[in-house]
Order: structure tokens, then C-alpha cells, then sequence
């Protein structure tokens, strides 16, 4: 084909595309590519009334999930030249790792409908985290319970109810022979998670006798095969003999408070929603969803995968039918998170390795074996925390079930700043949130948050490493001077005896100090950090300031990494 | 050397035809075909908004875009560079479709209620009655 030819062929194309789409996602495209970030921006503007958007289910079938994850999506995009280009770039030095696009000038991630910065920005107290998500509450402790159907996602059995209050609950039971296992990891992690600033459903501890659960008329379920079936009494039956009773008869459940709002499926990993204006950012590009991989580490969410997450639609007016309103944006599902794999313990080799990690597999196969993993010799850590522990956690070394492209994504700013939500965990917000988990062996409590604990100073220790990163943060003005903190140091994986900083203003003074604060004579100030006496540096931060009504104010935080 | 000038000479002989699509034209017009096919499974793809009417009170989708504090978008000749990766996307719509309806069906386990089935009746304990 002559160039003329192909001219012509992409010219019609083009106009294709411009009929199909009124033209408007063209014009959109012609928009410069580099985000439109304002200058320090709190709370994102991504809650602007919409039209509803449709539902979309594709997330509900995990094989396609794992395939598309896994196989399709990186081998189609190898047919990408510009990506190829990046990421040949990127391999030589010559670009720097494409950075997450909805963060503020201070390197922040603003409130928005998928996170809301809680007890990073204001510390919640550890009754908060111990509470949850609000309303932080339980069904009615007396009155008939109604099932209205079968629990139609996730893998462990259920069924909806509605208490006396009418309030509708999603309720999961842990297994007869697990006690425990996967209603305490729900109800740790959720509080962990919804504390550190993602929205997850209110998720509460439900000990009830079964005499109290009634039927709905009409209340369908699916069976073993998918197919819809009522549900009958022989149903709940056989739900409730593989649940576990407490010795005085009453089950042990969770009960999750339905999401409110119209339930719209799972958002794509990868891309933006196409029926949704206010999603711009390609969730792959967000910082909230990459930094997440740091917390999912933290609390071996191994099923972070599209189905976790969800989308309902909230109305403006919720009583007027065709209302607008916007989507919010759920982590759900945690009774794959700890040691817990949903209906049993989870296998050691999860968090450790993918489901199927050809990387892994071929030596121990060209070694008949030989090569065993240390996963594989790890003992039962405690029988209502399955083989959860801390030995063998390496944070960069951690794996989820199947790849997850968005966390793949995650630069070391995207896990710094992931990291630096864990590390404003104290010690009582943790006891807090593992004593929610109702454990009935006091061991059980104290070895999980034993577990969490070094867990968290091992993400300390990965990712405030001054070899890749800055580890100053929270800056504040004081006067004519600028102090900070070294989170290394705050989070005890640096002895603070060997930390230098040294700090140049823009008039170019250097000054060398072990105290954190630097002096301030003009619009910015470079920071580093080091932590062996001043031998070798941190990557720079750049914190920029400006005054006014009298006073100086932080602008922009910029942060160099290796 | 002969031969060749055979050819050519027979060729000259043999009456001029105008052709009535020239060779570029047909690639070009199959190329747009193939382009213009492969942008429209692509956005039919996409979801769209669903039943419910848009309500006068809501902006248009651009307009909302276009008051977002943070967006990314690639311009266009980036989503020109990435359609063949599109385009090999699409060709596992049917491996996609294939394994939505074995999960949808329970594929794995109507095949092993099959295989197994019959051998639990032939070994499991007589009737009562």
C-alpha cells in the first residue's frame, strides 16, 4: 500500500470514530496528555452529578479475570509500540517510571469517591478504628430474621437478610471445622482498611440463633451450578450444618450492611469507565489504587482482584427515580485477607507466589522438586489465624493471587506513600483493630497483632529506605524554619544516632544537621537524607513554599527516587 | 534472456485495460473497512449508560470531563499507535465468552457430577425401600 493509501485509510478511520463518538471523545483527546494538576488539591472534584451508568458484571468471572490479568492484557500490549518505547526508555534510564496522575502538588492523594484520607490526615482514636465503618452497626439483637435471597458473589456461603429494623445485611458464616478463621480476618482488615482511608461496607461481628431466620416468599439462590434455585428450608439447613456454633448453639457470623446506592459491578483494573465523565484518571494511573498494593501486602489481601472491588451508584436525590448522582468506589471481601482462604486456611504459598508463577515452578520442577519453597515448611501459626505470619514477608516480594495490573503499576513514590499509610498505625490503633476481630484464645489476638506489627516495620523498612527514596515527610513551618520528620527513624527501623540531614535553600546555603529542620531564606528548600552519618544521600525532596496573608505555606512537595 | 523478452513482447501486444480500482485504492478501502470495524467493536464494547434517561439537570459528559481537576488522556495519535494492540485484544473475545460460560455453568463441576456420579450410585448403599 502506497502512503497515500494508508493516509486515506486512516483518515476514514479517523472520521469513523469521530461520527461514532459525536465527535466528543476526539475533541476530549486532543487535550495535552499530561494530567491537569491545580496547585494543592484536598478533595477531588470526582462527585459531579452523572447520568447512571449501566452495570457491569465482567468483574463477577474470576477465570477471564486471571487469564486477562495474567496472559492476554501483556502480551496484547507488547503490540504497543508507544508503550514498548516507554518501557524500553524507562529499562535504560532515559524516562522515569510513569507516576500515578491524581496526586496533589504535595505528593498527597485528595479525598475522592474511591479514598478519603482519615487517619493519615486527622489520627482517628483507636475506639474509632476499633468501631469501623459507620453506622457501625449490628442487626436488631431480637425479632425474626428474613432471608431474601441467596449471597450472590464471593466464594464462602451466605444468604441477604433484613432485621426487624428493615435494615438488609449481607451475612457469611466461618466453616464448621475454621472457626473464626474468616469472619475475624473480615472484621480486622475491614476496620484497617476503611481506617486508612478506602470505603469498605460496615462489617460486624452477628452471634444469633437460627430459630430466628424466617424465608422470604419467593427468595431464590444459586446452586452448586450456578443455577437459580428457591431457597427452601433444606437449603438453609445444609448452610447452617457446615457453619460454626458457638458450644451454646448460636452461630457466629458476619454481617455486612448492604452498600448503599445501585450496585454497578466492578471497575476495570485497567482504563477508565466509559459511561462514567468523572472518571479521567485511568485506575491503573491512580495513586489510591496503587498505594493499596502496600496495604494489601500489610494484611496479605492475596484476592485484591477486580470482583474485591465495587462500584454502586449514589443518587443526588435518592427518593426521585432517575435521579443523578455519581459512583462510589468499595474494597469488599476480606475473608480471603490474613490467614484465612475464604472457606478454609489459606495456602502458605499465597501472598508468596502467584497461583500459577512459572518463575517459581520451573526450577523446583528441573529440580525434581528439590528446590522447595520456605512457604512450604512454615507451620500452623495459631488454628483461627491459618499460616499467617511475618518471617517470610518481603513487601516488594509480595504477591496477590493473580497479577493485579493497577499494583504492578506502583512506583516507589506510589509505595512510599502506601507505606506511610501503615506506618500511622500505632501500636493501640492496631491492638484496637486486631481486638475487633471477637477472637475467643487471648494467643489468637496477641500473635496476630505481633504478626502485624513486624509487618509493618518490614514495609517501614522497604520503603522508607533512603537508598530510593526521601524518607522526610510531614512538613511543617515554624518561623524561619522548616521542620520535618524522618519516618525511618519514627518508625524505628533507623537508629536515629546516624541521621544527618542536610538541607540548601534557594540562596543557596548548605547546611549539614542531625536535627530535622532546615532554615528558610527564599521560595524552596532541597532536602536529604542520610542514614550513616552523612556518607551517602538520599534521592532529594524539593519543598516549595510561598507566602502569603503573612505567612509561609508548603506549594509543592517534590520528590526524586532511584 | 530470450524468454524474457518473449513476455515482454506479448505484453506489449495485448490490449491496454484501464483498471477500475487501482491497487491502492482496494488496500486503502480494506484497510478503512478493517479500521473503522475494529473501532466500532471496540466502543461497542464499552458500556454505555443504561436505561435510565439523562436528566436535563446533568452536564453533558464533555462538560464534566472538562471541569475535572485531574484527568488523563492521551492524545490521539497514542490511541493510533495502540490499536494493534486493540485489535489483538478483541481476538480473544471468544476465549473470553468461552470461559464467562463454563464459569457461568459450572463447567468443571457438571463434568466431574458426570464422571463421578454414576460411580457414587454403583458403590453407595442400596435403597431402603
Amino acid at each position: 500500500m502506497t502512503w497515500k493509501g494508508l493516509v486515506t485509510a486512516v483518515s476514514v478511520a479517523l472520521l469513523w470514530i469521530t461520527v461514532a463518538e459525536g465527535g466528543e471523545r476526539l475533541a476530549d483527546s486532543v487535550a495535552p496528555a499530561s494530567p491537569v494538576v491545580p496547585s494543592v488539591v484536598v478533595k477531588d472534584n470526582d462527585d459531579q452529578p452523572i447520568a447512571e451508568p449501566a452495570k457491569d458484571d465482567e468483574g463477577d468471572y474470576i477465570w477471564w479475570d486471571g487469564v486477562y490479568n495474567m496472559a492476554v492484557r501483556p502480551l496484547t500490549r507488547l503490540a504497543d509500540v508507544a508503550g514498548d518505547a516507554r518501557t524500553v526508555g524507562e529499562w535504560l534510564g532515559m524516562v522515569g517510571p510513569a507516576e500515578a496522575a491524581n496526586v496533589s502538588s504535595l505528593d498527597e492523594a485528595p479525598d475522592s469517591t474511591w479514598f478519603t484520607n482519615r487517619h493519615a490526615r486527622t489520627p482517628l482514636s483507636p475506639a474509632d478504628i476499633a468501631r469501623g465503618a459507620p453506622p457501625a452497626k449490628a442487626p436488631a439483637a431480637d425479632g425474626p430474621l428474613v432471608i431474601l435471597s441467596g449471597k450472590s458473589l464471593g466464594m464462602t456461603p451466605g444468604f441477604v437478610m433484613r432485621d426487624q429494623n428493615g435494615d438488609r445485611f449481607v451475612v457469611k458464616f466461618d466453616p464448621a471445622r475454621y472457626p473464626e478463621v474468616a469472619t475475624g480476618a473480615e472484621l480486622v482488615c475491614s476496620r484497617i482498611v476503611w481506617a486508612l482511608g478506602w470505603n469498605v461496607p460496615d462489617n460486624q461481628l452477628f452471634l444469633f440463633r437460627p430459630e430466628r431466620l424466617e424465608i422470604a416468599d419467593g427468595a431464590t439462590a444459586k446452586d452448586e451450578h450456578n443455577r437459580k434455585v428457591s431457597f427452601t428450608r433444606e437449603l438453609l439447613e445444609r448452610q447452617l450444618r457446615n457453619a460454626y456454633h458457638l458450644p451454646d448453639g448460636r452461630v457466629r457470623a458476619l454481617a455486612s450492611r448492604l452498600i448503599v446506592g445501585e450496585p454497578k459491578g466492578s471497575p476495570r483494573l485497567v482504563g477508565t469507565r466509559a459511561d462514567d465523565p468523572n472518571d479521567t484518571v485511568p485506575h491503573e494511573d491512580r495513586r489510591d489504587f496503587r498505594g493499596l498494593r502496600v496495604v494489601a501486602a500489610f494484611l496479605n489481601y492475596t484476592d485484591a482482584r477486580r470482583g474485591n472491588f465495587f462500584d454502586t451508584f449514589v443518587r443526588d436525590d435518592p427518593e426521585k427515580h432517575g435521579s443523578p448522582g455519581h459512583l462510589l468506589h468499595y474494597v469488599l471481601d476480606f475473608s480471603s485477607a490474613l490467614g484465612s482462604g475464604n472457606d478454609d486456611w489459606k495456602d502458605p504459598k499465597r501472598g508468596n507466589e502467584y497461583l500459577f508463577d512459572l518463575a517459581k515452578v520451573v526450577p523446583r520442577l528441573l529440580t525434581l522438586g528439590y528446590l522447595s519453597p520456605a512457604w512450604s515448611r512454615l507451620p500452623l501459626t495459631h488454628p483461627a489465624l491459618g499460616y499467617f505470619e511475618s518471617s517470610l514477608f518481603d513487601p516488594d516480594e509480595w504477591k496477590t493471587s493473580y497479577s493485579n495490573l493497577a499494583f504492578d503499576r506502583a512506583t516507589v513514590r506510589d509505595r512510599f506513600w502506601g507505606a506511610k499509610l501503615v506506618a500511622s498505625l500505632t501500636d493501640a490503633d492496631l491492638r484496637a483493630a486486631v481486638h475487633a476481630g471477637h477472637w475467643s484464645d487471648p494467643r489468637a489476638e496477641e500473635l496476630l497483632f505481633a504478626i502485624l506489627a513486624e509487618r509493618k516495620r518490614r514495609i517501614a523498612r522497604a520503603y522508607f529506605d533512603s537508598t530510593r527514596i526521601d524518607p522526610a515527610d510531614r512538613f511543617e513551618v515554624h518561623g524561619d524554619e522548616l521542620g520535618f520528620t524522618d519516618l525511618a527513624a519514627d518508625a524505628g527501623v533507623v537508629d536515629r544516632s546516624v541521621v544527618r540531614f542536610r538541607c540548601r535553600t534557594s540562596e543557596g546555603r548548605t547546611t549539614e544537621t542531625a536535627e530535622a529542620r532546615c532554615p528558610i531564606d527564599g521560595g524552596a528548600v532541597e532536602i536529604a537524607t542520610s542514614h550513616d552519618l552523612g556518607e551517602s544521600w538520599s534521592p532529594p525532596t524539593v519543598v516549595r513554599l510561598a507566602r502569603a496573608d503573612g505567612s509561609v505555606h508548603l506549594v509543592e512537595i517534590e520528590r526524586a527516587t532511584r | 534472456v530470450g524468454v524474457v523478452g518473449d513476455v515482454e513482447q506479448r505484453g506489449r501486444d495485448m490490449p491496454k485495460r484501464k483498471p477500475v480500482l487501482s491497487q491502492p485504492m482496494v488496500a486503502s478501502a480494506a484497510t478503512a473497512l478493517l479500521l473503522a470495524l475494529l473501532s466500532t467493536a471496540i466502543l461497542a464494547s464499552l458500556p454505555r449508560n443504561c436505561g435510565a434517561a439523562e436528566p436535563g439537570d446533568v452536564a453533558s459528559p464533555a462538560e464534566v470531563r472538562a471541569r475535572r481537576l485531574f484527568r488523563e488522556e492521551d492524545p490521539i495519535w497514542r490511541r493510533m499507535l495502540a490499536l494493534p494492540a486493540d485489535f489483538l485484544e478483541l481476538t480473544f473475545w471468544p476465549l473470553r465468552e468461552t470461559l464467562f460460560w463454563m464459569e457461568r455453568i459450572d463447567l468443571p463441576g457438571r463434568l466431574k457430577q458426570v464422571v463421578v456420579h454414576p460411580t457414587e450410585r454403583a458403590s453407595g448403599p442400596e435403597p431402603s425401600a
